[in-house]
């Protein structure tokens, strides 16, 4: 899915994120939807597309709550997590195509007071050997299921729970400046970190995003009707999607770290024309430390095994040579499934983002990750 | 999904079992039953094949049969298990949970890993199957090759 500076992105709008958000998912989402159009400066009735994220309140939802009078676009990625970031990818063909001429994006989730995560991924793929083969003996969750991989790369490559503590720290220290982030005022110090009670080792309780009721929203135009819109038009460059060998199973990949990013990034960087290190910030899906490590490996950012040093010597805190997550992550900011990440890289790139502004931030790549390790990028320009 | 009371349970969370009507992993559980640990293969290709599937993923074939293996493996990874989701396995905590890579084929299985309290884990340590009962099924579990059994 390659946009190639033909959509852009023109509004984004976010509720609060809180533990128990007093409202329901429907409620939270036309907020998000609403937000976004005062951002992008547009009546709600100019929404003529919309991709919702596969669990949640639906287009039909938004159609009804925001008396919309002619959706003629709908489309729904399933890629779990990386459904934000491939959304993107489905909003930027169809105002290429002239499917629809502005298109909204959203999740909205009761992350925390609602179904937590061992409840949503019994939707999940291969759900005939998980239940058959892997329930019976108590692996069911994703942080059992991510831990192999943390494992694995300790053993192989001498990463450290240091450095998994390196990313707890970095995006907790982010969310110290970002008062959206509900990690925002509760600081983390590297003891806290390792005395954290153990979930799945070696993930420890840090090592853990946090849950969220919240929801986001985004607007996609094509380039030229977001020329004349109020706020700095953020290109969608390149979005891409990627699944591992085999999709739905992790245990028996040959090649045992390569993810659906390690496919999708590639293709992403090409389309774009544009390499990892042209990048002046990463939005990396932080569902839990290691999968940062991962995910900036396999993207390129860092060689295969490198990943725990490079979290650990500064270069992606606030101020490093790649900053990452400066909202705070998944891990800090909250969890609305990476479309925080999205509207971070946005605002970032409109010069909007106050104490956490990365200085001359012109071009972000933003992961997603879901299930078993599908990817997805998006190259964000402006 | 088919769920049992494990003896002596005394009413508390049922440990989730296998469907044992399953078709495609029916074969399976009659092996364990039999004490032998199989894996999946292609009766055209003879590729092998795990997770067992409907049919092969290399020739498209649905002709596919079992395999026996040695039931001995290498330690791949695993995970320590301190916060179970799974009410059953909320007693069990923490419990570990292992891929276990087999010899000769190229099949790696997720697996129940028993090891005696203090027992430090590696990557490549040699590991061998065990079958336990459960209700009216046999489920693998493994444990270091090493251990007294």
């Amino acid at each position: 899915m390659n946009a190639n500076d033909r959509a852009a992105i023109v509004g984004v709008g976010m509720t609060e994120f809180s533990k128990s958000s007093g409202r329901s998912v429907e409620q939270l989402a036309l907020e998000a939807a609403q937000l976004a159009c005062a951002d992008a400066g547009i009546t709600p009735t100019e929404i003529d597309g919309i991709v919702p994220f596969p669990l949640g309140p639906s287009a039909e939802d938004m159609m009804a709550g925001l008396g919309l009078p002619d959706v003629r676009f709908t489309a729904v990625s399933h890629m779990g997590g990386a459904s934000s970031v491939s959304s993107l990818g489905l909003a930027a063909l169809a105002v290429q195509e002239g499917y629809a001429d502005c298109v909204l994006v959203f999740i909205a989730r009761n992350g925390s007071s609602g179904a937590r995560i061992a409840d949503r991924v019994s939707s999940l793929p291969g759900q005939r050997f998980r239940k058959n083969l892997e329930h019976p003996f108590g692996f069911s969750t994703p942080a059992q299921w991510y831990s192999m991989w943390a494992q694995r790369h300790m053993q192989l490559y001498g990463t450290t729970r240091e450095q998994l503590g390196a990313v707890a720290l970095t995006m907790r220290e982010n969310a110290q400046r970002n008062p959206h982030a509900q990690m925002y005022g509760k600081t983390l110090t590297m003891e806290q970190y390792l005395a954290g009670r153990p979930i799945a080792e070696p993930y420890l309780l840090f090592d853990c995003c946090i849950e969220t009721d919240g929801a986001g929203a985004v607007l996609v135009t094509s380039a030229e009707r977001a020329r004349d819109l109020r706020q700095t038009a953020v290109s969608i460059a390149a979005v891409t999607e990627g699944h591992a060998d085999s999709p739905d199973d992790i245990a028996n990949r040959r090649d045992f770290f390569n993810v659906g990013l390690t496919k999708a990034a590639p293709r992403a960087f090409e389309a774009a024309g544009l390499k990892p290190s042209d990048m002046d910030l990463a939005m990396i899906y932080d569902c839990f430390t290691f999968e940062v490590i991962q995910q900036l490996e396999e993207a390129g950012f860092c060689a295969r095994g490198e990943g725990g040093a490079f979290v650990q010597d500064g270069s992606i805190a606030a101020g490093g040579s790649l900053p990452v997550n400066p909202h705070g992550g998944l891990l800090s900011e909250g969890h609305i499934a990476g479309m925080n990440h999205i509207i971070e890289a946005v605002v970032q790139l409109r010069g909007g983002a106050g104490d956490r502004q990365v200085a001359d931030a012109h071009a972000a790549a933003v992961t997603g990750w879901g299930d078993m390790g599908d990817g997805s990028l998006a190259i964000l320009t402006a | 999904m088919a769920e049992a009371s494990e003896a002596g349970s005394g009413g508390v969370a049922a440990r989730p079992l296998p469907d044992l009507d399953d078709p495609i992993l029916q074969g399976f559980w009659e092996h364990t039953a039999k004490h032998e640990l199989v894996v999946q293969q292609c009766e055209s290709c003879g590729a092998i094949v795990w997770p067992p599937r409907p049919g092969c993923p290399t020739c498209l074939s649905s002709s596919m049969t079992w395999m026996k293996v040695a039931g001995t493996g290498s330690l791949f990874s695993w995970t320590v298990i301190h916060h179970a989701a799974l009410p059953y396995f909320t007693s069990k905590t923490p419990y570990t949970v292992g891929i276990i890579e087999l010899p000769g084929v190229p099949v790696r299985m997720i697996g129940d890993v028993r090891v005696a309290e203090g027992t430090e884990l590696s990557v490549g340590m040699p590991m061998t199957v065990g079958f336990e009962t459960v209700a009216d099924c046999t489920l693998p579990y493994w444990e270091p090759s090493d251990a007294g059994r």
